[in-house]
């Protein structure tokens, strides 16, 4: 880079790469890699398009908004401490520009594709791999710093947690990521809803002593609370990120466009493994082919995957000698998706026997009762939803919670304890059954109706 | 009442009537799945982890028909967490196991923090994959700051002492 690089961002403005900085020249060589470049090949909320036309945007521009946040925090941890570490500052930084580089397409979806073929590599793990890996973002890391360098940033990006304030700027309640796609997918989904004062709350960021763990068994850490200014902007915060999960990223018709694709490539790759190409005609040197065969991809082979091959491979299948292949491509291809019955929002999203009774009863379809097949043509998709996040079912620690400063002089603790808001937000729990057609959810209300009396 | 949510009572009942955390009830029922309970629940790793959802909407279930009751407390910072209580008496057989077996494993999981049945879960999550390679090393890429060698050493040593042989890191 030989000189100043500038991108327009339509949630940061403009985001300027400088010549005279050492990290900033090295994010630009790591832009420009194939592998991710490959980010401008995968939408960022995946099917969320077919709700949100205009949620096509895409994890390249997430992961350069999240570099240019990450700058942001640091700059505010600058301003606390006095000063910041630069080895540490820039391995912080360059985690976060590559955070998202291991994302498979259509994420959530892909990720349970994988397990189902027995791949148990989550999209941090392949991040790492790529990193570390023989690949143009480990050549340009290695040119910068050694391969320290580039194993360093893949620690940072496998752990499940931070381990020190710079790695908080990664992953944490206010890092980059969040910070990056809580704005991002708002703007691009036109939703009204899920708006907070950004500003705000990264001036009323503090750093803390933190302690986690059980009376018996614990651990210091430093991470980032709030001052007491900062209890309105946090409640606006995690308020948005309960309405962005649950009216966006969990929208019933998204998550129906999921569960077909990963029905699809359940049976395509049983398919494709036992090599009826009749039955799964996607051409075996297709990345989609080569991987769905594969019981351990290689990185090659995984950054071959995109949304464009996704469908790519869908389109081969429509013409399957299988007529379920055959027919759930057609279905995401013409956007003809599986209907819902939504039974936690017909029980009011409460747990209780009924919806275990029903789930019971689903399980026992067999195919000959209105053509209802248990994992074929009955489809489940059942979550968790809080302001923290989705599928967010186990305890939650002090890293996990957001800390606040309740005075000038109290210690930081659960933002719940301060705030009705937050402690109303509670937990939404989501229960959908997906079939084929209308008759099939009549289907299903007529077994509801029996096993809720 | 499903079997599920039977066996989820039973546990909690035979756990001297309470457990405490969700953590502690998902990687008590892995690890105990692991000795033979064969509780049906299906686990992915998640939630720092093997964690199931289903394990989750059961507890659930459970609350919501008064089965268990559920206590908030607070931790560190103040940060919430719960305890399940019942007050029913643990059957002779829980899952496939007597109770006796139950009732000693119980006893040796209570004898270890939260952060090292995560730990322990972790290991063994690994080696359910068929995947030893350098399990000690990857539990510490993962949790850096969790898995310290002395907590390591005490994940292996409650393996051991639940009787979960198998390959060593």
């Amino acid at each position: 880079m030989e000189k100043d690089r500038r991108i327009r961002d339509f949630v940061h403005g403009l985001i300027v790469f400088r010549v005279a900085s050492d990290v900033d020249r090295i994010a630009w060589k790591l832009i420009n890699t194939r592998e991710f470049q490959r980010l401008r090949r995968i939408r960022q909320l995946g099917f969320s398009e077919f709700v949100y036309p205009g949620a096509t945007h895409t994890r390249f521009s997430h992961s350069i908004g999240v570099y240019h946040t990450a700058r942001l925090l640091l700059e505010r941890i600058r301003q606390i401490a006095g000063s910041v570490d630069a080895t540490r500052a820039r391995v912080a930084l360059l985690a976060a520009l590559l955070h998202d580089v291991g994302h498979g397409p259509f994420s959530h979806a892909f990720k349970k594709v994988q397990e189902n073929i027995g791949i148990h590599v989550d999209h941090e793990e392949w991040s790492s791999r790529i990193i570390e890996g023989d690949t143009e973002i480990h050549a340009v890391l290695v040119g910068a710093g050694g391969s320290g360098l580039a194993n360093e940033i893949g620690a940072v990006i496998k752990a499940e947690g931070p381990r020190d304030i710079y790695s908080s700027i990664v992953s944490s309640q206010f890092d980059a990521d969040r910070l990056d796609y809580l704005r991002r997918d708002r703007y691009m989904t036109g939703t009204g809803l899920g708006g907070f004062d950004f500003d705000w709350l990264l001036d009323c960021l503090v750093i803390d002593k933190l302690t986690m763990g059980e009376k018996e068994d614990f651990d210091d850490i430093t991470g980032l609370c709030l001052n007491h200014k900062g209890l309105q902007a946090a409640e606006g915060y995690l308020l948005s990120r309960f309405h962005l999960y649950s009216q966006v990223y969990l929208h019933k018709t998204t998550r129906a466009a999921e569960q077909i694709l990963m029905a699809l490539l359940k049976e395509a790759s049983t398919k494709v493994r036992s090599k009826d190409r009749k039955a799964c005609p996607i051409p075996s040197e297709h990345p989609i082919a080569k991987f769905l065969s594969s019981s351990d991809p290689t990185v090659s082979e995984y950054v071959q995957l995109d949304d464009f091959s996704i469908w790519g491979a869908v389109n081969f299948m429509q013409s399957s000698s299988d007529p379920y292949i055959a027919d759930m491509s057609k279905r995401l291809l013409e956007r003809r998706l599986f209907k819902c019955f939504d039974a936690g929002a017909v029980a009011g999203n409460s747990p209780g026997t009924s919806l275990n009774r029903l789930r019971r009863e689903l399980q026992k379809l067999d195919g000959t009762k209105d053509g209802l097949l248990f994992g074929r043509t009955v489809l489940t998709d059942k979550t968790s939803v809080t302001a923290y996040g989705v599928h967010d079912f186990g305890d939650r620690d002090v890293l996990q919670n957001v800390l606040i400063h309740a005075n000038e002089s109290a210690g930081p603790t659960d933002i719940s304890e301060h705030s009705d808001v937050v402690k109303a937000i509670g937990e939404m729990r989501v229960e959908r059954h997906y079939v084929p057609d209308d008759k099939g959810v009549a289907a299903l209300e007529r077994i509801w109706a029996e096993v809720s009396k | 009442m499903t079997d599920q949510m039977d066996l989820v009572v039973e546990l909690v009942a035979a756990n001297g009537g309470e457990i405490v955390g969700k953590t502690r009830l998902q990687k008590t029922v892995y690890l105990l799945d692991a000795c033979g309970l064969g509780s049906g629940f299906e686990f992915e790793y998640h939630n720092y982890g093997p964690f199931s959802s289903d394990l989750a909407f059961e507890t659930d279930a459970s609350v919501a028909t008064g089965l268990l009751k559920p206590e908030e407390r607070r931790g560190f910072h103040e940060v919430p967490y719960v305890v399940y209580r019942t007050d029913a008496e643990p059957p002779t057989r829980i899952g496939a196991l007597d109770a006796e077996v139950v009732l000693e494993k119980l006893g040796v999981l209570k004898g270890y923090s939260a952060i090292v049945l995560e730990l322990a879960a972790t290991i063994q999550y690994f080696r359910d994959l068929g995947d030893s390679d350098k399990i000690n090393d990857r539990v510490r890429q993962l949790k850096p700051l969790k898995a310290t060698p002395e907590r390591l050493q005490k994940a292996w040593d409650l393996l051991d002492a639940l009787g979960l042989k198998g390959e060593h890191a």
